[in-house]
């Protein structure tokens, strides 16, 4: 009995010692293989009497439970212990630079154009387009600016022929949605595009830009329509506190005109030098379509009336994120497409 | 244009305005006033006298002045006008006063000597300099000898004036004259408008005739004045078109302009005794060279609208008058001449001989108002009895005034309707009456009597204009439309072009945009879809570079990487979508990449741009538009391919169709671009890619059976696209083969020269059971046997 009770404290102290997992082993195959010191003390249990076997075998069977759970117990201890110290082993620097995929970006033009579509789907407007290489008829004589009219010197002009030119705004297109739609609304349509004048390039001019035209025709559409509509546009690009302000202006296409501007959403109104210091940014051209060209568009201006709109894309983009040369979109320069990879 | 505000004065009383407000309240009704300037400047300028004037010790042109500049108090002033004189009024500059531009007069000493203040020529108030006569430039301006000591100067002389720079939109061009903005005016301030009285003459039989044998001229007066003589103008008459921005010359020349500024009516002026027969005939079909008052040569060509006199030029109608008929100094008789003339004509006329003048736009803006001709030539034969001495007034001559009263009407109705408001009629009423439009009102229907200065309403929605500017836009509520449902989806070509871009935007590339017009020297390079002669050229460029429509962005993207490695950005990797433009407008994706696609450099990873970057970006863009790998092919460009090089670029083809190309461009091409190192490009016909019909997306079981997986490698010509020899495989197997992975392609030792070795893994599956040892053993030997046929390929040994 007491060599048990010395092989169980014997064992114990010894499996307390070990650190790895094959010495561990070891002291299983000695003290419970089958060549192991307890097997050894089990042999000298056929001299014994029965009571003294039924104790020893208790005793022995209750050091053996105690000298298996104490190496299950080590042999966990140890496991953790070894996969801590692989663990530490794995350490990397996690600050290194990632292998982050190459990261692209969406021109500013694209992504003011995006926006603005996005904002008049919602809306229940189409997106329309034309040709760049328009006809004057489209361009000119169906916005009602026939021959000599004294606007089109507002508009210097890329002619190809007499009769075909680049399109010097995106409003032909009202004439090609509105000669589609055969003199039936409702119609409620952008077209965004590419713009041609015979412009030198400077800081504040492109002999390319973009437009985006807007055009709704029904028979009940307002000026206050106009108004609404073009207040959310304003909120949407520029943020929820934007107001605007109509003044009169002359367009050939509309009639009444209008110009809109926009509370300055840099200073708040206060006054900045974005706003020259009146509070107001000047944004787009606007307004009720002239009956005229409802008429030589097929469609009855006694009985339809609607409201057309002109933004620049540039305009809103230079605005927007604050780029003081119109150049800058089109010299393609890295370091300026770059700033765009974000969301805008 | 500038507007005086001390002339419209005369028109409509603004006395009691401040100017700032004045310019606020009539930028709200749509004469946008720009900016605003005091016609002289200076604050502290006072009418003073020289008590006496001695030279300088120390200078040969330098005065020492004692000037009393008010009653008793005498200051010194060193002045160095060559005119300045003892017994002089002039035009003091006190200490502290602001001459503009930074330049303040303080007390001072020069050469040694006490200086407290400035003597002041005309020009050193701030007029603009080209307006002014030389005299004023070059000395002291000398007042009058009963100028009162120590008041105002600016006052005085007549030049305290603030003018309006107004920029008119071109259907207010009538208010180019005085008399249209003093309407606007006055409807602003509810205010009447005063027109100036014309004193009405003795009229005498004109001898002269009038002919007009064109459409083009819908009125032509003219009136004989005799006895007129030339000397200045009064300095009223000076100041105020000084403040105008017009040059004062004589009384003659002055009254024409001032008559024009007050009425917007050009008025030109014949000497009637240099012509012989006194007929003046307007037509055209001239075409001669003709030297006109400028004593310039031009050439007349026969669309230009000509007053004939004597057979030859009298005037280039509206644009400049000829140099036979000019009057001068010596002219005692004049034939004073106001019509209308076409606009467009004129304007054709006058752009191309670069004459267009502030008189011209009149006419080509329509401007005019020639109902009131009449009363322009009277008021100019008054003028010139006041001012010139005139003696004798002869009838006016002149076509037939055909003008018919224009009515326009609109209901009450309709403006709101338009306007989505709610004005009542007395409102309206108001408004009309404060633009002094005369009208009937019947229920709420306005017949609204046009004036004849107002050429710019013809319909209701003008009148509607009227109202809703006068009113107020600010007034406008802000509503949404309330009408049918549309819908607002885009067309599956422009959603798919926005997906384009996102995926590329995704795969690392950046989205660039350039000019549609470039240069004739590049438009044929890399153009794949366009005819090469076909070519959509401007008439008149701004320059040779920009002068036609692009039929390939390829070009555009390879200046853009030029300009980037200019300004140290070697990496590029872009993409554009565009229109491109020969008789057939062709939407192509172009990309191009130069440099590093992909780089983590501690980690190892160098992508550079190579054919196969390209190659993906364009593979990975057709698997994400469902175009499946079956519908197209990769087929090498041509060997004497020039934009390509011929060894690493290839057409993508649909059938016989090139939707497509990749490749690396070809080094004549990086020469030309003046790129360095390797430049790869693609160009992709996105107006066939983006409409074609592709399968909508249909879920397929995941196989319930196991694949096997045998690698082979395969021994054939060098040549041979591996592609091919894949497809092969993939028949001959009976589609048993899923996936054929490439992983090694070896040329070298151990292989024949002219050979390469390709190793495939190739993945059996079979989704109905599991494959059979004798299946599979049957396969092989079937793919074998194929590409043994098809590409003499063996298995390596």
């Amino acid at each position: 009995m007491d060599e048990l009770l010395k092989i169980k404290d014997e064992a114990l102290s010894q499996i307390e010692e070990v650190s790895t997992l094959k010495e561990l082993n070891d002291l299983r195959v000695f003290y419970l293989g089958k060549k192991g010191l307890m097997q050894a003390a089990m042999k000298s249990m056929k001299d014994m009497s029965k009571d003294e076997r039924a104790s020893f075998g208790q005793v022995s069977n209750k050091v053996k439970q105690e000298i298996t759970q104490s190496i299950e117990e080590k042999k966990e201890a140890l496991e953790e212990a070894e996969m801590n110290a692989q663990l530490l082993e794995e350490d990397i620097d996690i600050t290194l630079p990632s292998n982050a995929l190459p990261l692209g970006s969406l021109h500013p033009l694209s992504v003011v154009k995006n926006d603005l579509e996005e904002l008049f789907l919602g809306m229940g407007y189409q997106v329309a387009e034309g040709p760049e290489v328009e006809s004057d008829h489209f361009n000119f004589e169906l916005m009602n600016l026939p021959q000599g009219h004294p606007a089109r010197d507002m508009q210097d002009t890329f002619y190809i022929d007499e009769k075909t030119l680049m399109r010097t705004h995106t409003s032909p297109v009202q004439a090609h949605t509105l000669l589609a739609a055969k003199g039936k609304g409702p119609i409620k349509v952008i077209c965004p595009g590419k713009t041609y004048r015979r412009d030198d390039d400077d800081a504040t001019h492109s002999h390319q830009f973009m437009q985006c035209e807007g055009l709704v025709v029904d028979k009940n559409v307002t000026m206050a329509d106009l108004k609404g509509t073009l207040e959310v546009f304003a909120k949407k690009m520029f943020g929820e506190k934007r107001k605007i302000r109509l003044r009169p202006s002359y367009f050939p296409f509309t009639e009444p005109s209008v110009e809109v501007d926009i509370s300055c959403h840099n200073c708040e109104g206060k006054g900045c030098p974005m706003c020259k210091h009146t509070g107001w940014i000047e944004i787009l051209g606007a307004g009720m379509v002239n009956p005229r060209v409802l008429e030589m568009c097929g469609f009855d201006s006694t009985v339809y009336q609607g409201f057309a709109f002109g933004i620049g894309l540039e305009r809103v983009a230079m605005l927007k994120y604050g780029i003081d040369n119109i150049r800058e979109f089109y010299n393609d320069d890295l370091r300026f497409l770059n700033q765009f990879t974000r969301k805008g | 244009m500038e507007a005086s505000l001390k002339l419209l004065n005369e028109y409509v009383d603004i006395q009691d305005q401040d100017a700032a407000t004045l310019a606020d309240a009539i930028t709200r009704v749509g004469l946008e006033v720009e900016g605003m300037h005091d016609l002289a400047r200076g604050d502290k300028l006072v009418v003073g006298y020289v008590k006496e004037c001695i030279l300088h010790p120390d200078s040969d042109h330098l005065n020492i002045c004692q000037v009393e500049v008010e009653e008793g108090v005498i200051i010194q002033i060193v002045c160095g006008a060559p005119n300045v004189a003892a017994g002089q009024k002039v035009i003091v500059a006190l200490p502290g006063c602001n001459l503009g531009e930074g330049f303040k007069i303080k007390e001072s000493k020069v050469r040694g000597v006490e200086s407290n203040g400035m003597i002041c020529s005309i020009a050193e108030l701030g007029l603009d300099a080209r307006l002014l006569k030389e005299e004023d430039k070059a000395g002291i301006h000398v007042l009058d000898e009963n100028a009162p000591i120590g008041v105002e100067a600016l006052e005085y002389i007549g030049l305290k004036d603030t003018i309006l720079e107004i920029g008119l939109t071109p259907n207010r061009s009538d208010c180019m004259a005085m008399t249209s903005l003093a309407y606007e005016v006055a409807a602003v301030l509810n205010r009447k408008v005063k027109l100036p009285e014309i004193k009405k003459y003795d009229e005498l039989k004109s001898d002269i005739q009038v002919h007009v044998e064109t459409e083009l001229c819908p009125f032509f007066g003219a009136k004989l004045v005799k006895g007129v003589k030339t000397y200045e103008s009064p300095k009223w008459l000076q100041n105020a078109l000084l403040a105008s921005g017009v040059k004062p010359i004589n009384n003659i020349v002055d009254i024409s302009n001032y008559v024009m500024i007050e009425t917007g009516q050009p008025i030109h002026m014949y000497d009637y005794d240099k012509l012989k027969d006194k007929t003046f005939t307007i037509k055209t079909g001239f075409h001669q060279k003709e030297v006109l008052l400028d004593e310039k040569e031009y050439e007349i060509l026969p669309e230009d609208l000509i007053v004939s006199t004597d057979n030859g030029i009298g005037c280039i109608a509206g644009v400049m008058g000829g140099n036979d008929t000019k009057i001068d100094e010596n002219t005692v008789n004049i034939v004073v001449e106001a019509a209308t003339f076409d606009g467009a004509t004129l304007r054709a006329t006058a752009r191309r001989l670069n004459l267009l003048t502030d008189a011209s736009q009149h006419f080509i803006k329509s401007a005019l108002n020639t109902a009131n001709s009449f009363h322009v030539l009277d008021r100019c034969a008054d003028l010139l009895v006041q001012l010139a001495d005139a003696k004798e007034i002869y009838e006016t001559v002149s076509t037939e005034l055909n003008i018919e009263e224009k009515v326009v009407s609109v209901t009450q109705e309709k403006i709101n309707g338009l306007l989505g408001m709610n004005i009542a009629v007395e409102d309206i009423a108001d408004i009309f009456d404060r633009l002094s439009f005369t009208y009937t009102l019947t229920d709420t229907t306005f017949n609204v009597v046009v004036p004849t200065y107002r050429n710019d309403i013809t319909m209701a929605a003008d009148l509607v204009e009227e109202v809703a500017r006068m009113y107020g836009y600010d007034n406008i509520p802000s509503t949404l439309p309330y009408m049918e449902m549309t819908k607002g989806i885009l067309t599956p070509k422009q959603a798919n072009e926005r997906f384009v871009r996102d995926v590329l935007v995704d795969l690392g590339l950046h989205e660039t945009l350039t000019y549609t017009l470039t240069s004739p020297t590049l438009v044929n390079d890399f153009n794949l879809f366009h005819p090469m002669d076909e070519e959509v050229k401007l008439m008149s460029p701004l320059g040779e570079e920009r002068s036609v429509t692009r039929k390939s962005v390829i070009p555009s993207l390879l200046q853009v990487i030029n300009y980037n490695q200019a300004h140290a950005n070697k990496d590029v990797c872009i993409f554009e979508i565009s229109n491109t433009y020969a008789k057939d407008e062709i939407t192509t994706l172009a990309i191009a990449c130069h440099g590093t696609y992909h780089s983590v450099p501690w980690l190892g990873i160098h992508q550079k741009v190579d054919f196969y970057v390209i190659k993906g970006l364009v593979e990975t863009l057709f698997k994400k538009l469902c175009i499946e790998e079956s519908r197209y092919s990769l087929v090498k460009v041509e060997s004497d391919n020039k934009d390509f090089h011929p060894g690493r670029s290839g057409y993508i083809k649909m059938g016989k169709d090139i939707v497509g190309v990749i490749g690396q461009i070809h080094p004549l091409k990086a020469k030309k671009y003046d790129l360095k190192g390797e430049t790869y490009v693609a160009e992709l016909n996105l107006s066939v890619l983006l409409n074609m019909r592709t399968k909508a997306l249909k879920f397929a079981p995941i196989p319930q059976y196991p694949a096997v997986t045998r690698d082979i490698a395969l021994v054939m010509d060098k040549d041979i696209p591996t592609h091919d020899v894949i497809s092969t495989i993939q028949k001959s197997s009976k589609r048993l083969v899923t996936q054929a992975l490439i992983f090694d392609v070896y040329e070298g030792e151990h292989i024949e020269a002219g050979k390469k070795s390709v190793a495939i893994a190739l993945t059996l599956q079979d989704a109905t059971k599991t494959l059979d040892d004798a299946t599979i053993q049957e396969t092989m030997t079937r793919i074998l046997e194929s590409v043994e046929k098809e590409y003499n390929a063996h298995l390596r040994s």
